[in-house]
């Protein structure tokens, strides 16, 4: 059985048929030149993310999000015909200034932190199944013994199934430089959350944070010299009630 | 949905609209007129927004919408007529991609992708959009979505240089 390249790429997505994603992995535990187009669609991906992530840390012009804000700027083709004079309001003026303030203030060098590199890992092994994780929920005394050997904590696995995840595994990645456990949780729907945590000894406590980042939401906080994130696809689950449910069990 | 929360939410996704626009224009100033063109429609209709959509996917398909019909309006003013939204430059396919590539820096290939490959990039493998949300929002069918992804990938591993050759199609 060959598999095209379209194939292939719509197997990355997860768009193939059930019965087709079954044939194809198992193809690719016994063809070696399979898994490597495919590595190569993966490493298209992960380049792809890295280089359009890298767009939003533009700094949107200030004259364009006034002109956004308050009916200001030229038409592109003459063609426009806007209903602005409802948009200026004092209210919701006041509320878009500090947006656009916000939005274009000149940037720093972007510093990519451990939770970019998470959600850099989270855009390509959540559209796995079969090799989501590298080992899986019937070893957890083993997971939690080889990863806290490796973060240098011990944690348990919190059961987060009050919120609709289903603990699926866990895999060791690296990120900044530091070993990450990361707890691999999925929703019925297939959804991917991970819960990550990773070595911080020397920096101290910080309050749990939400954060967006691009298409997921996250929440990042430090704790007794360890740096945790819960992440997942946006809009899905109230992360801080997650992680609130999760805490009290690791 | 009121005007001034639209407009609210429309700044918030100012950043991930103006990815948007430059995957479809693949140029910056034009990028940031297209935003600006379909942020005001977008408020200017922000009572036709059903609470419960995805505020993004509509915006999106007004912003795609307005690219084509632009699009199609400035081609007509050059001398060439009527052009068939399915002739426009988004609808087209072409296999000199990798060519073109070639000729640019590595760091620019995703922008650089010819006739609609980083907008369904962007759509699908950024926006996390599945192939049926991504072919209504630009309005191509499915298939073209999934041949339009592979042919993408397929051009960025090649401009990396990880393609393999003589892989079956």
């Amino acid at each position: 059985m060959t598999v095209s390249d379209e194939q292939l790429s719509a197997f990355l997505d997860r768009e193939l048929p059930a019965d087709r994603m079954r044939d194809i992995d198992a193809l690719l535990a016994v063809d070696p030149d399979l898994c490597d187009r495919l590595a190569a669609l993966r490493g298209a991906d992960a380049f792809a993310a890295r280089r359009l992530a890298a767009l939003l840390e533009e700094p949107v012009p200030l004259a364009l999000a006034r002109a956004i804000a308050a009916k200001q700027g030229r038409s592109w083709a003459g063609s426009a015909s806007v209903g602005w004079s409802a948009v200026a309001g004092a209210a919701a003026g006041a509320l878009v200034a500090s947006a656009l303030f916000m939005i274009a203030l000149p940037t720093a060098p972007a510093v990519r932190t451990w939770t970019d590199e998470i959600a850099d890992y989270h855009r390509v092994y959540a559209k796995e199944d079969r090799h989501l994780v590298e080992v899986g929920p019937e070893e957890s005394d083993h997971v939690r013994a080889w990863l806290g050997a490796r973060i240098g904590r011990a944690f348990a696995i919190p059961d987060l199934s009050e919120h609709g995840l289903s603990y699926r595994g866990a895999r060791l990645l690296v990120a900044s430089g530091a070993p990450v456990a990361q707890l691999v949780y999925t929703l019925q729907d297939s959804s991917v959350f991970a819960l990550c945590l990773t070595p911080r000894p020397d920096q101290p406590d910080q309050q749990p944070n939400t954060a967006r980042l691009d298409e997921f939401d996250a929440v990042t906080l430090r704790q007794a010299g360890t740096a945790i994130v819960l992440l997942g696809p946006a809009g899905r689950l109230d992360l801080q009630s997650v992680w609130q449910t999760a805490e009290h069990q690791l | 949905m009121r005007q001034a929360d639209l407009q609210r939410d429309v700044i918030a996704l100012l950043p991930r609209l103006r990815r948007f626009a430059r995957s479809l224009t693949q140029n910056v100033s034009d990028a940031d007129d297209l935003l600006q063109e379909t942020c005001a429609i977008a408020i200017s209709r922000a009572h036709q927004f059903q609470i419960g959509r995805r505020l993004d996917a509509w915006i999106f398909t007004i912003m795609r919408n307005q690219w084509v019909n632009t699009h199609r309006k400035a081609i007509v003013r050059q001398g060439a007529g009527t052009v068939d939204v399915t002739e426009a430059p988004e609808h087209q396919h072409s296999d000199d991609g990798a060519a073109l590539l070639e000729a640019r820096y590595v760091t620019d290939a995703i922008l650089s992708l010819p006739d609609g490959l980083t907008s369904v990039i962007v759509l699908v493998s950024i926006e996390g959009y599945s192939y049926q949300e991504a072919a209504d929002i630009l309005g191509i069918p499915v298939g073209t979505v999934m041949s339009r992804m592979s042919r993408a990938r397929q051009q960025i591993a090649t401009a990396l240089g990880v393609v393999r050759q003589g892989a079956p199609r």
